[in-house]
């Protein structure tokens, strides 16, 4: 990973990262290795929306420090074609506002833990999304955090609310 | 420059819907331009099509229509344009109410073709160009097992498992309006106004359910507002009166020879008894000329409820909606964030409904020995 690599992050992951962890602050070992994050203005209602005070504090900090950078609504191109297409796939509106502003990025990796978007950047766009777990791979791989610390933080989202689940039938 | 240009034929379609909400909504050029805090020729260029706005102020324009974003996308606007007609003047906060009910509507009736639910068009009878007669109601009232008491609970929950009337009991903005009903894809939709006391929501039901046999046949809507003088109105307030109040039961319990009895006290007993207005047994004492057919003279008129809490949240939306929006995201057609939005709910909040819904699948699916495992993202 080059240190100048950028996500964006949908309003789940904002979530799970500031709110389902109270044990670690994840953004802390995430300004140690200079990633850097930006939500777009939609992410940013959706997530005050019900927010915790952990999340709020949490929050505050970081954007305040610049590791997580607002883009405004106002910053995004409108496509009428993919936004169509976006809404008729059945995107919220913060999904579908950070995959507007997705779409005209080259240098910039989308972070979602929605099936539904990674599926259709996939097919459509040919652009693969990462996840919440993927960005927990990276404080493994950069020896900040075990795998046995990744699984405890990934319980511990899970216990907080998220979750995510595939059927499978005999 | 934040847009991209497809050409003119994109450009118009935001520039056409942005007009035509606009002029619904009777809101001028002048008044978009002050809350976006532009000038008011940007407004113009962008009905024009000379300019598209960027995503930022697409958002806000549709916020201050009270509409989805996507409904300023539209190609073909006339799909929502119905919600913008009646018969009768419709204010501009009327309208705004409407379109926020369309919209669920909307969703709605998509959803449940797209996750394919058996059987949720309309089943029950109509009856175009008749009026309400006695026998039609008891027709009706054989088909439900409806006796002569309705009650609203009853109701609510008979006309939904037995015709497929879908009710969504949320608090108006608008307080004179008593009760919306939608016709969309064959399926009816009836918004009954939570702030009216019970008694005014049993009447106001059976009022939308007159409407649905007698009058509504294609797709559109009717708007009830109380004391409405309409045609089509009374008519529907005399299919509700024949409806609730049984003509052989309340022959058995009013005396005829003793009018006087016929004070305030002794209509509010029928009125509870029959569970519905003292108004609506007044109207139904004048018919038979047992009192003076003046409702204002024999009790001042009360108006209708006003300052009522006009906050909702999911649990006032109808459980086949809420579960059909689950079915949608379960079925990979809506995302979490597109459910809360559907439901009226937080990011948490309708992740936390979702939850619980997966729990009930769980535990049913583990009944026919399917084994669900959950996997890491």
């Amino acid at each position: 990973m080059k240190k100048s690599e950028t996500f964006l992050m949908d309003t789940m992951v904002l979530i799970n990262f500031t709110e389902r962890c109270e044990s670690r602050d994840l953004f802390g070992y995430f300004q140690k290795l200079g990633m850097r994050f930006k939500i777009v203005e939609e992410v940013e209602r959706e997530f005050k929306e019900g927010i915790k005070p952990i999340g709020q504090s949490r929050y505050e900090k970081y954007t305040k420090s610049g590791i997580i950078k607002i883009i405004p609504n106002d910053k995004i191109e409108i496509d009428i074609e993919k936004m169509t297409y976006l809404v008729d796939k059945g995107f919220g509106k913060g999904e579908l506002f950070s995959s507007l502003y997705f779409i005209t990025q080259d240098n910039l990796k989308f972070v979602s833990d929605e099936k539904l978007v990674r599926d259709v950047f996939k097919k459509k766009f040919k652009r693969n999304i990462s996840k919440t777990s993927d960005l927990l791979n990276i404080l493994v791989e950069k020896h900040l955090i075990t795998e046995v610390e990744k699984d405890q933080i990934f319980a511990e989202m899970i216990e907080k609310g998220l979750w995510i689940k595939t059927k499978k039938m005999k | 420059m934040y847009y991209i240009l497809h050409g003119d034929k994109m450009k118009n379609i935001i520039g056409k819907n942005i007009e035509f909400f606009r002029k619904k909504l009777n809101l001028t050029k002048k008044k978009i331009a002050e809350i976006l805090d532009v000038n008011p020729s940007l407004i113009t260029y962008y009905e024009q099509g000379k300019r598209v706005p960027t995503v930022g102020k697409l958002n806000r324009i549709a916020e201050i229509f009270e509409i989805p974003v996507e409904w300023l996308l539209m190609e073909n606007v006339e799909n929502i344009q119905f919600a913008t007609r009646s018969k009768g003047k419709v204010n501009p906060s009327e309208t705004k109410e409407i379109l926020f009910f369309q919209k669920i509507v909307m969703d709605f009736v998509g959803l449940l073709s797209k996750i394919g639910m058996p059987d949720y068009t309309y089943k029950g009878p109509q009856y175009p160009n008749k009026t309400p007669t006695d026998s039609i109601v008891k027709d009706l009232k054989k088909i439900l097992g409806i006796g002569d008491i309705v009650y609203y609970e009853q109701l609510k929950t008979i006309l939904q498992s037995e015709f497929n009337i879908y009710i969504f009991e949320i608090p108006f903005y608008n307080e004179k309006v008593s009760g919306v009903t939608f016709y969309k894809g064959q399926v009816f939709c009836v918004f009954i106004n939570k702030g009216h006391t019970q008694q005014r929501r049993l009447f106001s039901l059976a009022h939308e359910f007159g409407h649905i046999l007698f009058h509504i046949h294609s797709d559109s809507y009717l708007i009830s507002r109380l004391a409405s003088t309409d045609i089509v109105e009374k008519e529907a307030n005399h299919f509700a009166e024949i409806f609730l109040i049984s003509e052989t039961r309340l022959n058995k319990l009013i005396d005829k020879r003793n009018l006087h009895l016929f004070k305030k006290e002794y209509i509010q007993a029928l009125a509870d008894f029959f569970q519905v207005s003292a108004e609506s047994i007044f109207y139904s004492l004048a018919k038979k000329g047992l009192v003076q057919y003046n409702w204002k003279s024999y009790k001042p008129a009360t108006g209708y409820p006003k300052n009522y809490d006009k906050t909702f949240t999911y649990k006032d939306l109808p459980w086949i909606y809420v579960l059909t929006c689950f079915m949608a995201f379960e079925q990979g057609h809506i995302s979490i964030s597109k459910f809360s939005e559907l439901t009226f709910t937080d990011l948490r909040e309708g992740g936390q409904i979702i939850k619980k819904f997966e729990e009930i699948l769980e535990r049913e699916t583990d009944k026919r020995n399917v084994e669900s495992s959950y996997e890491e993202i």
